[in-house]
């Protein structure tokens, strides 16, 4: 490890790298994110390492175990560099014929590669697969080519070039003043401009300032900020180190802070790892890379669990040991954050846009994006859709074209419903508005949120009564009880969200939910508390006729609501396979081979399982 | 409850901390125009101008906590306009328009005190100030035997002013409770009652014993302090002790209670001849 006085020393270093660096030489670059290695890519490294140890083969080739590349449907992943040929499902038994085939031989092994669902054909390079071809992937496009724990792969890629760049071309008001003009916006949720945030922070009085990364990701279903900790953690920490300089230098000292949740042990594991190496080599310390009087250091935190914490005020208290619990914001975090001094806190994906920033200008960061949102987003797709895994994609694109070109669209014969974004307190957005473009503002205006970037779509068999009811029970759990709205508020709204559910609505309840989603918006203290209602307002918007048939028919149009369902066997279509009579739990079916059956209603438990089984569509769900 | 006397000096009104204190804002709360410091919180303004904003978790002798909600108001800058808690805004804008009781405050403030009286159902003191916002039954799901709001404001005292943080918050959501560590009895109530004097809905109860001074919510049982004179039990011994590392007062002053130190000084200045 070199230890950096001098920027120059650093240019130098980055160019031995790149000269022992033979881009013809072929390596393996092996998915080691979280769906991966779900998938068993551990297995599938294990038998690279095994394979490439044991048996001389003809062609040196490298292997890296990477963070995540995105497409999580189809893990695990394996990625012939420089071909850049992309193998899905790879199994541990596919290793030797990789090694043999497409290392030693350059060939193509045909059925690991990804076939299109649509037109059947298969696609060996990885940059055209659909799913990555309408992606723009520029914070997260890095995480298949560097082993995150290697401090020199980000360097020779062209890692902590912003960095010297900052320190000693810009005084920190130009940085800013770049940050600024690029428009980059918060990508946690709330999508404050960044620059401005910073230009507040700098100008706070105080005797220190710290700078904070929010890395209490929570939202059920989203992983974009652990993978980049996982994938990238050096591009994170170079965009925190170049905060704390636009922030606090030659103002006052700068303390770093990670809050990261305790559930990633692993992106805590590779930041602590990545915060280390940064410190052997002069990036973290004193006098960093030799600009006199610049010192900083990094702090790592991690969260007890609890989703209220990637809320900042909580999050604030949280790092100062008290329990996380907001407080009112009249007067901001910027101003009296942590032991009530100016802190800065934001999002693990902002801090990863800085330096790209630096790098290529605000110019092109604006090029990008629509008139109030600039950049790219990291989305996860997740829920009824083909390709579910982490997208990166250029503001003011449309949901279609997320849900169908990059996500190949619903799963089986069903079709799309609606898409829920922003993660739980985010909004359900219908079909007829699929054409949104997806950026801060619109989302905003359909009463939904950008969020921190959870997707998740749905398709014809989901009941939006329930999906309300789902995300307010998430809620509900994670609320601190600290004020009355979100506290009782959620209580009393999922009390009736249940009773509709169960065929008891009562009269007015459809305006009494609108009444007191209202107010808890109105009137929680936190941003949880007042975005919980989203799910509910949204969907009582857009699927009004959803509710009605709950609350006035006492039916459940999508079948989900055990109590407003009954199941029957039609017996023209029943040709007495017995296949669901032998499934039955509950013995409730009753009925001889090849003679339609029956269900006894008295015994039957609603559980479906008669209706997933049936082949011939003779169960009927009513 | 007696001898309290001295400990409740401790409550004079907090005094509010000022940024620059000289900048004076003028502002207008429903259509009434008034001129205040930078820094003052709406509801002071507010009752500064005769305008009534009800209250459930203030109280002026603590830092606002801001979560009964009871206390919103409205306000409009530029075109925006938002609902805040007016305990703990503090009014830093020229030209700020406040208002008390638009549609949107009624609506919303109706909303939360029914969430409130649903929670609180066997509170009378709740039922009564629901009856004065025209509530006076709801719909909504009660849960019974619940009087506390979880205002905050036993926990805050018992920190902030008394200093010594006996009581807490236990889980939370709607499990949320006041509670003492592990639900044990604790070293660090002293038995002061001022959890008691300050609880809006008096669910915390005090019982004075001969022996010992019984605060059933926290199970706290402190002996209570004997009158070296009259015999009768004035306050609790580590309330006393606590007293005399705040305040150094003569040993006498704090062996004796009220009644027997007034008849004492009036002994006193009998013996000099009077004033």
């Amino acid at each position: 490890m070199t230890f950096f006085k001098n920027p120059a020393q650093l240019i130098e270093y980055r160019k031995k790298l790149q000269a022992g660096f033979d881009p013809h030489q072929p390596y393996i670059a092996i998915c080691g994110g979280t769906g991966c290695m779900a998938l068993g890519a551990a297995e599938v490294r294990r038998a690279f390492q095994e394979a490439i140890s044991k048996n001389g083969l003809k062609v040196k080739v490298n292997m890296k175990f990477t963070g995540c590349h995105g497409f999580c449907e189809k893990g695990p992943l394996v990625v012939i560099h420089p071909q850049e040929n992309l193998y899905v499902s790879v199994k541990a038994k596919d290793v030797p014929e990789i090694l043999e085939k497409s290392i030693a031989q350059n060939e193509i092994i045909e059925r690991l590669l990804y076939r299109d669902p649509i037109t059947k054909e298969k696609i060996a390079k990885e940059s055209e697969v659909p799913f990555y071809k309408h992606q723009k992937r520029l914070v997260f496009g890095m995480n298949g080519m560097i082993d995150p724990t290697s401090i020199d792969d980000y360097i020779r890629i062209g890692g902590y070039s912003a960095l010297p760049k900052v320190l000693f071309e810009l005084s920190p008001e130009q940085v800013i003043a770049e940050v600024s003009k690029a428009d980059l916006r918060g990508r946690g949720g709330g999508g404050f401009p960044a620059g401005l945030k910073w230009e507040t922070c700098r100008n706070a009085p105080g005797d220190i300032k710290y700078i904070i990364i929010n890395a209490d990701e929570g939202d059920p279903g989203a992983y974009m900020d652990r993978s980049l900790l996982e994938g990238n953690p050096h591009s994170v920490l170079e965009g925190l180190i170049i905060g704390a300089y636009a922030v606090a230098f030659g103002k006052s000292p700068a303390q770093g802070y990670i809050y990261v949740r305790h559930e990633y042990p692993l992106a805590v594991k590779y930041f602590i790892n990545a915060v280390e190496k940064a410190r052997e080599s002069g990036l973290l310390g004193k006098n960093i890379l030799g600009k006199d009087g610049f010192n900083f250091e990094v702090q790592i935190n991690q969260g007890g669990g609890a989703f209220v914490c990637g809320e900042s005020s909580a999050l604030m208290q949280s790092l100062e040991g008290k329990p996380g619990e907001p407080r009112a914001k009249y007067i901001h975090t910027v101003h009296k954050g942590i032991y009530n001094q100016p802190s800065n806190l934001n999002n693990v994906e902002t801090y990863a846009n800085v330096p790209l920033i630096i790098n290529n200008g605000a110019d092109w960061y604006r090029s990008m994006g629509t008139e109030g949102s600039k950049g790219t987003k990291i989305f996860s797709l997740v829920g009824k859709i083909n390709n579910t895994g982490l997208v990166e994609v250029p503001m003011g694109i449309t949901l279609r074209k997320i849900v169908y070109d990059i996500g190949g669209g619903i799963r089986g014969k069903r079709k799309f419903k609606a898409i829920q974004t922003g993660g739980p307190s985010g909004g359900c957005i219908p079909e007829s508005m699929l054409d949104l473009h997806v950026d801060y503002d619109e989302l905003t205006k359909v009463g939904s949120m950008m969020g921190s970037g959870g997707m998740i779509v749905m398709d014809s068999d989901t009941c939006m009564v329930d999906v309300a009811r789902y995300f307010l029970n998430f809620l509900k759990e994670e609320s601190c009880g600290k004020c009355t709205p979100c506290r009782e508020g959620i209580k009393q709204i999922l009390v009736i969200l249940n009773r509709i559910c169960e065929g008891k609505a009562r009269e007015g309840d459809l305006l009494r939910l609108v009444d007191m989603g209202t107010t808890v918006q109105d009137c929680a203290l936190c941003a949880l508390g007042g975005t919980a209602a989203n799910p509910l307002l949204t969907t009582i918007k857009y699927f009004e006729d959803e509710y009605k048939a709950h609350i006035y028919d006492k039916k459940c149009p999508a079948g989900v609501c055990r109590a407003l369902v009954t199941y029957g066997i039609s017996e023209a279509d029943c040709t007495g396979c017995m296949a669901c009579l032998k499934q039955c739990p509950q013995d409730a079916i009753t009925g001889e081979k090849k003679k339609p059956h029956k269900i006894d209603l008295e015994k039957c438990i609603k559980c479906g399982v008669c209706y997933e089984t049936c082949k011939f569509d003779a169960v009927q769900r009513k | 409850m007696y001898g309290q006397t001295r400990v409740f000096a401790l409550f004079a009104p907090r005094k509010e901390k000022m940024e620059e204190p000289d900048k004076i804002l003028n502002i207008i709360i429903d259509d009434k125009k008034a001129a205040i410091k930078s820094g003052t919180t709406i509801l002071n303004a507010a009752r500064r101008a005769g305008i009534d904003i009800p209250t459930l978790c203030y109280h002026p002798a603590l830092e606002p906590y801001g979560v009964c909600r009871v206390c919103i108001v409205e306000i409009k800058r530029g075109k925006r306009t938002r609902v805040v808690t007016s305990c703990n805004y503090p009014i830093q804008d020229d030209g700020l328009e406040i208002f008390t009781n638009s549609e949107r405050i009624k609506r919303d403030r109706k909303m939360v005190i029914e969430l409130l009286l649903a929670r609180c159902w066997s509170s009378k003191v709740i039922r009564e100030f629901a009856a004065k916002y025209g509530i006076t039954d709801t719909e909504l799901q009660k849960t019974e035997n619940e009087e506390c709001i979880l205002c905050g404001l036993c926990v805050n005292v018992c920190r902030d002013l008394i200093g010594q943080s006996a009581i807490g918050f236990e889980s939370r959501g709607v499990d949320r409770k006041t509670s003492v560590p592990f639900r044990k009895p604790n070293d660090a109530c002293i038995g002061c009652g001022a959890c008691v004097y300050v609880c809006p809905t008096g669910c915390i109860k005090l019982e004075d014993l001969p022996e010992e001074r019984v605060i059933e919510r926290w199970r706290s049982e402190i002996p209570v302090l004997v009158c070296k004179s009259c015999g009768r039990g004035f306050g609790t011994v580590k309330q006393l002790e606590v007293l005399k590392n705040k305040n150094p007062l003569a040993k006498f002053y704090l062996e004796k209670c009220p009644k027997c130190r007034e008849k004492e000084l009036a002994e006193v200045m009998v013996r000099k001849g009077g004033f």
